[in-house]
């Protein structure tokens, strides 16, 4: 028989989930009492009572993204039993599965926290560096790291393995409990049936505030000016492509000075220098204006011959993030998008002759969908201000960047100027027990484009998972931690201010 | 505005499920404030759990699932007249032979057994340029990438509306008839009302919560057949692999040519392959475990050149498809076999030498988890006495390959079995048929019916069949397969 999780299920719970099955019954949602046919509210009887418990931990992490993987590894490590659900069977999310490469800089020195450094650690044992921070080149500071994929999917179990995560794949949240202000369990999906999740204390990291949503939290979507959410994209891999005719058509011929490095680490975009070479395909009817509205390519450490692509990208004005019959059309149209747009390279790119589509994400992606209203907003000002926080768990210089024109706010910040992550944005009046981290914390629209990157996300996770462990240490509620109170040397980071 | 599904919905219903609401306005969070304002608009809600949750469609047939069985039954259910939605997990449809790196399809070694729609996706495939036949045997070599387009196109035009992330996870059913499927979408709970449901969730999902009885495992042992956790590898010199395995070390497993090539050793068979002793020397030098060692084997892919599938690792049985927690730490294991695997292959196989992992599947290859208990319930006897039923929906004879627990002889060349309608349906549920490798079947007989073209075979007459129930006021369940015009059957038993 194999080893069971390390969080022990009480035996009653182990018989439970034994009979689950057994009875051939899932649910016991079937009472002949409630007849069909389906009429408008009729009711569906969920006797959540009769839902085996799956797991029971001190913290459970929903969603193994860029955050959700930060808080669980940190709590783990702080000493919580944790167990971190994930829909698909990789971590990483965004990372691996949207295959958003490379991530994104902070544009600002110091700002790696410890989490962050773990990670490029193990980068580097496994051949591949990625800490720029020393290196005179990137003058700005936080540059975008390369986690290749494939690696960074291997390296996340291991961290997990390391700390003692319990990672429960395969498996979809599709509810909640909650109880005197706070959730007492989650319900998830399994390939077996549906089971129970009973925590301390639960951080969503679902990226669509899906927990909090369940659990009550008040949540806003889109842009205040327009109602949209940010843009989607289907993002895609090729395989087979010569980086060096690449590179010296787009330098060489194109002139184009977008990239400064040469393969085997280059990109290309749509630039002002480049825009022709997109229109002219156009014309010639080979790609769409919607196919070419965004185009950007990456080369991948460790992946020779294959470039990321960061395209194509789905007009905000017909499919919305927020809404799941869009988000089905927006998955058909941009495999037909990513098609032209590979034959299109392949026709008149040098370089691209042997290229073919290698991978196609297994989720889109998504820059912003569903966000929380928690204890404080983070707004537009917070940004243009470089604001600092005494609660602060991370610092960002990434501007605030829409991808719609008619929204973007040009204004960057100046050199050396940074903006703070206040921890009240990570925390909710409504619930004591629930944290909130990556793209879905407490900001308005513009504020979440610019702390919405992958370091960021990281850091937030990581503070939420140093909070959760501390709360539950200090028999406090995680809503009420004061960030500055922590040692210093406990916490992943200190306020500037 | 985009498009609406073209189940009809009301058109603000839609609206709102859409998300498309007053610009930024606060929603009260919960999935049921939400609603609130639906139902006001229409009444088209239900309480699910103590909540308000959208019906999101009404439709004929509802798929549950949109791998080989599931697009299968969802197109041809569609081009029979009938309003399909198809419910998918994924942002693709193909199952194992998409998300799960499964390909080529399998050989059903029977002869004349490609059914109307498998005949029609190798032609897709042609037209796309991916010639599936590698000129020896009958295996599919197709391209996932490829295959999923296909797969889109095919709904698209036979008006199958695809609810892509979105799972099923709850049925309503009481006098044995599911009334609707309650699905997790990214925008919270809904249901989904058909009249005829098809599972082919392969995990048998919607029939055993629906109270269908099922089976699981090998009854000798309790255990499922093992998991792969199959992946691709770029940057090979598929040349100068060739080259070395077939000519230098005449191995004459492959009867194919390149660009059509693949490498294979599995230490459980009674067949010796080369290869054998290059995985024992890495157990010897220990880069590589014995459970890595026994099974290995590798494919090209037409269209991506220097890219091989890799049918490994094959996790041990220890480890259960039927139980989310085995499930989970058989990625962690298996995630960690398919390094080992791929660094000694770097490290030692001529043409590995600058090759990596270019792509790991996203759902692990599961080979058997549950099985229904239908009308018929199919044993390793119908596989040797090649049998015959009048509702037969396709035939096969790819043989017993219960990794570890047996391996059959193949059946007598131009021998072969066929598959009845009956195994597909149980007298529990009037509205249910099961596609795919969860029908009705023993473990031993599963492990030959479970092949990709056959579960394709078994979801378009699935399709069909619900098309022509609904058409004909006929309980899915009783249907009887044999009474359908011929013309309108996709296979008609031979008798």
């Amino acid at each position: 028989m194999l080893e069971k999780f390390l969080i022990p299920i009480s035996r009653r719970d182990l018989l439970k989930l034994a009979g689950l099955t057994a009875a051939g019954a899932v649910l016991s949602s079937k009472d002949s009492a409630q007849a069909a046919p389906v009429a408008p509210n009729q009711s569906f009887a969920l006797n959540a009572d009769k839902i085996p418990v799956l797991m029971n931990a001190d913290v459970c992490v929903v969603g193994g993204g860029v955050a959700g993987t930060a808080a669980a590894v940190t709590a783990a490590r702080n000493g919580a039993k944790v167990v971190l659900v994930e829909q698909g069977i990789v971590l990483g999310g965004s990372q691996t599965q949207a295959l958003v490469y490379p991530a994104m800089p902070t544009k600002t020195f110091n700002s790696d926290t410890p989490y962050i450094t773990d990670l490029n650690r193990r980068f580097y044992m496994h051949g591949i560096d990625v800490d720029f921070d020393s290196d005179p080149k990137y003058k700005n500071g936080g540059d975008a790291r390369q986690y290749t994929p494939e690696l960074l999917a291997a390296i996340y179990d291991e961290m997990c393995a390391d700390y003692k995560v319990d990672i429960l794949y395969n498996t979809t949240l599709v509810g909640s409990e909650t109880s005197g202000g706070k959730i007492t369990a989650a319900i998830v999906h399994s390939i077996e049936g549906l089971g129970k999740i009973v925590a301390k204390t639960f951080i969503d990291a679902t990226g669509d505030a899906t927990l909090s949503r369940f659990a009550g939290v008040e949540c806003i979507r889109g842009s205040d000016v327009t109602g949209r959410n940010q843009k989607m994209s289907f993002r895609f891999e090729m395989g087979g492509v010569e980086e060096m005719k690449v590179y010296k058509f787009f330098v060489k011929k194109l002139k184009d000075d977008w990239c400064e490095t040469k393969p085997p680490e280059f990109e290309f975009a749509k630039t002002t220098h480049t825009e022709k070479f997109y229109f002219e395909g156009i014309q010639r009817g080979e790609v769409t204006k919607d196919d070419v509205a965004y185009i950007q390519a990456f080369t991948i450490i460790g992946k020779p011959g294959t470039l990321s692509m960061n395209c194509p990208e789905m007009s905000p004005f017909v499919y919305s993030a927020t809404s799941v019959v869009d988000r089905s059309k927006a998955i058909q149209q941009g495999r037909i998008m990513i098609r032209r747009l590979a034959n299109f390279f392949r026709k008149n790119i040098p370089g691209f002759k042997n290229a073919f589509i290698s991978r196609e994400a297994s989720m889109l992606g998504v820059r912003e969908s569903w966000r929380i209203r928690g204890k404080y907003i983070m707004t537009k000002d917070d940004y243009f201000n470089a604001q600092k926080f005494p609660d602060a768990v991370c610092r960002s210089a990434y501007p605030i960047d829409i991808h719609d024109e008619t929204l973007e706010l040009n204004r960057t910040l100046g050199k050396g100027e940074f903006y703070e992550v206040p921890f009240r944005a990570l925390v909710t009046n409504e619930l004591a027990n629930l944290l909130v981290v990556g793209r879905c914390i407490s900001t308005d629209f513009p504020a979440q484009a610019a702390v919405r990157i992958q370091p960021t996300c990281m850091s937030m996770g990581e503070a939420a998972g140093i909070a959760a462990a501390y709360a539950l240490k200090n028999a406090i509620n995680v809503n009420a931690v004061d960030w500055t109170l922590i040692p210093a040397k406990e916490r992943s980071y200190v306020s500037a201010g | 505005m985009f498009e609406s599904l073209s189940i009809p919905i009301s058109r603000r219903d839609l609206l709102k499920l859409a998300g498309v609401t007053a610009a930024g306005a606060v929603l009260s969070g919960s999935s049921e404030s939400h609603v609130d304002a639906a139902e006001k608009i229409s009444g088209k809600t239900v309480s699910y759990a103590g909540k308000k949750i959208p019906v999101l469609c009404a439709a004929d047939v509802c798929v549950c699932g949109g791998g080989p069985a599931g697009a299968a039954a969802a197109v041809n259910a569609a081009r029979n007249g009938v309003k399909v939605v198809l419910i998918e997990r994924g942002v693709a449809l193909g199952g194992l032979g998409v998300l799960g790196c499964v390909y080529p399809f399998m050989d059903t070694h029977a002869p004349n057994s490609d059914t109307p729609y498998v005949a029609e996706l190798k032609q897709r495939l042609r037209a796309h340029g991916i010639e599936p036949f590698d000129g020896v045997t009958q295996q599919t070599w197709h391209n996932p990438e490829t295959l999923a387009l296909i797969h889109d196109e095919m709904c698209e035009e036979a008006g199958v509306d695809v609810l892509y992330q979105t799972v099923v996870v709850d049925s309503f059913t009481s006098g044995g008839k599911i009334s609707a499927v309650i699905v997790q979408t990214i925008a919270g709970l809904a249901a989904i009302t058909a009249k005829t449901f098809i599972d082919a969730t392969g995990d048998a999902y919607l029939a055993r919560n629906a109270g269908v009885d099922f089976e699981r495992g090998y009854e000798k042992t309790g255990n499922n057949q093992p998991l792969s956790f199959r992946f691709e590898m770029g940057g090979i010199d598929t040349q100068k692999l060739y080259d070395y395995v077939a000519i230098e070390l005449q191995e004459d497993w492959c009867k194919s040519k390149l660009p059509y090539f693949e490498i294979a050793e599995a230490m459980h068979r009674k067949q010796r392959y080369k290869l054998e002793e290059f995985m024992a020397r890495g157990v010897e030098t220990g880069e590589i475990t014995q459970d890595e060692a026994e099974y290995m084997q590798a494919y090209t892919i037409i269209g991506k050149n220097g890219v091989m599938s890799m049918n490994c690792p094959e996790i041990p049985v220890t480890y259960k498809a039927t139980d989310p927690i085995s499930y989970s730490k058989a990625v962690v294991h298996g995630r960690k076999m398919m390094r080992n695997i791929a660094r000694y292959l770097v490290n030692h196989l001529p043409g590995f030498e600058n090759a990596f992992i270019s792509r790991e599947a996203v759902m692990l290859g599961a080979r058997e988890s549950w099985r229904i208990r239908g009308k018929y319930y199919m044993v390793e006897d119908d596989y040797h006495n090649q049998s015959r039923f009048p509702d037969a929906v396709c035939r096969t004879a790819w043989f017993i390959d219960a990794h570890g627990e047996k391996v059959s002889e193949k059946l007598p060349k131009g021998g072969y079995y066929e598959i009845p309608y009956r195994a597909l349906i149980s007298d529990k549920v009037s509205n249910l048929i099961v596609a795919g490798r969860c029908i009705s079947a023993s473990f031993i007989l599963q492990a030959s019916m479970r092949i990709q073209p056959t579960c394709a075979s078994i979801g378009e007459a699935a399709g069909i069949a619900a098309a022509y129930g609904i058409k004909h006021a006929i309980n899915a369940n009783q249907i009887d397969w044999a009474t359908i015009p011929a013309k309108e059957r996709s296979y008609v038993s031979a008798g």
